[in-house]
């Protein structure tokens, strides 16, 4: 039992700060919190489950999925109370942070999830399980319950479509220095 | 730019391309200068992509595993809190209130209904000679479901796939089930992490989402409980169900309200119905003021100096922990999501609090302050002490 938790505390720590990654980009724009709480249960759910249960390194990609499903969940509430009044408290609880760190962070955050916005579900989870999580195709399509034909399309279209839509910001923000200075902090694209 | 190529690069950059491929993209890469380019640029999203910062909130890392843990090691060990709160999902049976049969009631039930149905078939085929048959046929294929329906309710259901296997499906259908969009062609298995029960009505299915919510909540930072109109449609029996359980749930701490000093008098001279859902507005509003005394406390602890003080305080905190569990709960059952959200964020402090050690270091103290100050928790006691009503006053 001691073991069963110990391994289980590993596994957490190992994958609860990508996971929430994951969450954040997945809900593009909700609060932090529904990101955190959707992580929770899901590892919640896992340690019901028993991660001793699982085949070797399938814990994660059943972890993920069970997060993803319970992200459209949360996108697809009507929940705008519930939102706006984290919003709120969030913005009070960042008083005390640096004000200047905390800016590049969530201008960083914004273009990240302003881009990823812009792309459908099931685009953006395949492309942030390949890119962030480093998941193969067959991984992937495991997590998300489809094909690996679909899911090389779905990267591919994710791909192309925020290529163009970088390169329509880079020239757009171009034109004006304040741009300039957002998007001094990331990789610029050569176009 | 070639597409065909893009889609191979796309392929390359992800190491999903067969040998071949790759190495006929890899010439053409060398010779086609915008397709360096388009590659280049995949790789640049990638690295954008990627610098998405990663959660690096240690603390709520912290808190969220003690949370997993603690709510797992309750439902294990029966522990009074998760027992007390724990809503059970009704089944159709209670929510249609109809009695427990046993398996032999079941079993004259069934040949009761066997034997209606024969008669049926009986009286028609006297009618209508012609027609006997055509009678028969559902009748002998109504006749075994009849007879097992009630007994296979009371059985475990099987599991969709591999019983062994944790079946990964089974949040899928947590998504469809709440208010969310279906995905096509997904399969829908009921579930969870619960073995999936049997849906044998459509018209609770709304009691059974609040439930699932609820059951999901068995978390102190749990999902954002679902609004709105389908569950204010769940059915009166369900709604008393809860006001019972809210009850037995305040009435099983009851020793801890008057360890910490809240007078239980009061409550008499409420009805019962409103007994159960006024009085935890009531205790919501004295556990918060009791809280923000606590908050203030730590906030101006100087460690080190005062570890005596530091204990008392990590006993203060232990006794409202379990109250703030109760009126957490109860505050998502009502709906109520400012109070909600309140406790919510109190719960993390006070169970850093709650496990300070003995003597506390002025790092795991200014590390409570630290947070109390960015969760600005003293404006939100505050916002909600003065919004509630008090009934104990």
């Amino acid at each position: 039992m001691a073991r069963d938790t110990e391994e289980f505390e590993s596994f957490f720590h190992e994958t609860y700060p990508s996971l929430c990654r994951f969450l954040e980009c997945m809900l593009a724009g909700g609060v932090r919190a529904s990101a955190q709480d959707i992580a929770q249960e899901s590892f919640l759910r896992l340690h019901k489950e028993g991660l001793g249960r699982f085949p070797e390194g399938e814990a994660r990609f059943w972890l993920y999925r069970v997060a993803r499903n319970m992200a459209l969940n949360e996108l697809s509430r009507a929940g705008v109370r519930q939102r706006l009044f984290g919003r709120v408290v969030e913005a009070l609880s960042r008083r005390g942070h640096d004000p200047e760190q905390e800016l590049e962070m969530n201008e960083r955050r914004e273009i990240v999830l302003e881009m990823l916005k812009s792309l459908p579900e099931h685009q953006r989870a395949a492309l942030l399980l390949r890119e962030q999580e480093e998941m193969s195709y067959r991984e992937i399509a495991g997590v998300l319950g489809v094909t690996e034909g679909k899911v090389k399309v779905d990267v591919f279209r994710a791909r192309t479509a925020l290529r163009e839509r970088w390169a329509r910001a880079q020239k757009t923000l171009a034109a004006g220095a304040a741009g300039e200075a957002s998007l001094s902090g990331l990789p610029k694209l050569v176009l | 730019m070639n597409c065909d190529w893009a889609e191979k690069i796309s392929l390359l950059i992800d190491g999903e391309l067969p040998a071949e491929e790759r190495r006929a993209t890899e010439s053409h890469l060398e010779a086609c200068a915008a397709c360096r380019r388009t590659k280049e640029d995949f790789l640049s999203l990638r690295s954008v992509v990627n610098s998405y910062p990663l959660a690096a909130d240690a603390a709520a890392e912290r808190r969220a595993l003690e949370n997993i843990l603690a709510v797992s090691d309750g439902a294990t060990r029966g522990d009074a809190a998760a027992a007390a709160t724990k809503t059970p999902r009704p089944s159709w049976r209670e929510l249609l209130r109809l009695p427990r049969l046993t398996p032999a009631a079941a079993t004259a039930l069934a040949v009761l209904l066997l034997s209606v149905a024969l008669g049926v078939v009986w009286s028609v085929s006297r009618r209508d000679a012609g027609q006997t048959l055509v009678a028969e046929g559902p009748a002998q294929d109504k006749a075994p479901q009849s007879s097992t329906g009630p007994t296979q309710s009371d059985a475990p259901p099987p599991k969709a796939s591999n019983p062994d296997a944790p079946n990964p499906d089974a949040p899928a259908s947590d998504a469809p089930a709440l208010d969310g969009p279906s995905e096509p062609g997904k399969k829908s298995a009921p579930g969870g992490v619960n073995a999936p029960r049997r849906k044998l009505f459509d018209v609770p299915r709304a009691v059974e989402r609040r439930d699932d919510v609820l059951a999901a909540r068995r978390t102190p930072r749990g999902a954002v409980p679902a609004g709105g109109a389908t569950l204010e449609s769940a059915s009166r029996a369900a709604e008393d169900r809860r006001r019972e359980s809210a009850a037995d749930a305040l009435a099983e701490f009851r020793p801890l309200f008057a360890a910490a000093g809240a007078p239980e008098g009061d409550e008499s001279v409420l009805p019962a119905g409103a007994r159960a859902a006024a009085a935890p507005q009531g205790d919501t509003a004295r556990h918060l003021e009791q809280a923000q005394i606590l908050m203030r406390t730590i906030r101006n602890a100087r460690p080190g100096s005062r570890t005596a003080a530091i204990a008392d305080e990590r006993r203060r905190s232990q006794q409202l922990l379990y109250r703030n569990i109760v009126l957490r709960r109860e505050a998502a059952r009502a709906g109520n999501a400012p109070v909600e959200h309140a406790l919510d964020s109190l719960e993390p402090l006070l169970i850093d609090i709650a496990n300070l050690p003995e003597s506390a270091s002025r790092e795991d103290v200014s590390v409570i302050q630290e947070r109390m100050r960015r969760k600005n928790i003293a404006a939100v006691l505050q916002a909600n002490i003065a919004a509630l009503p008090r009934t104990y006053q």
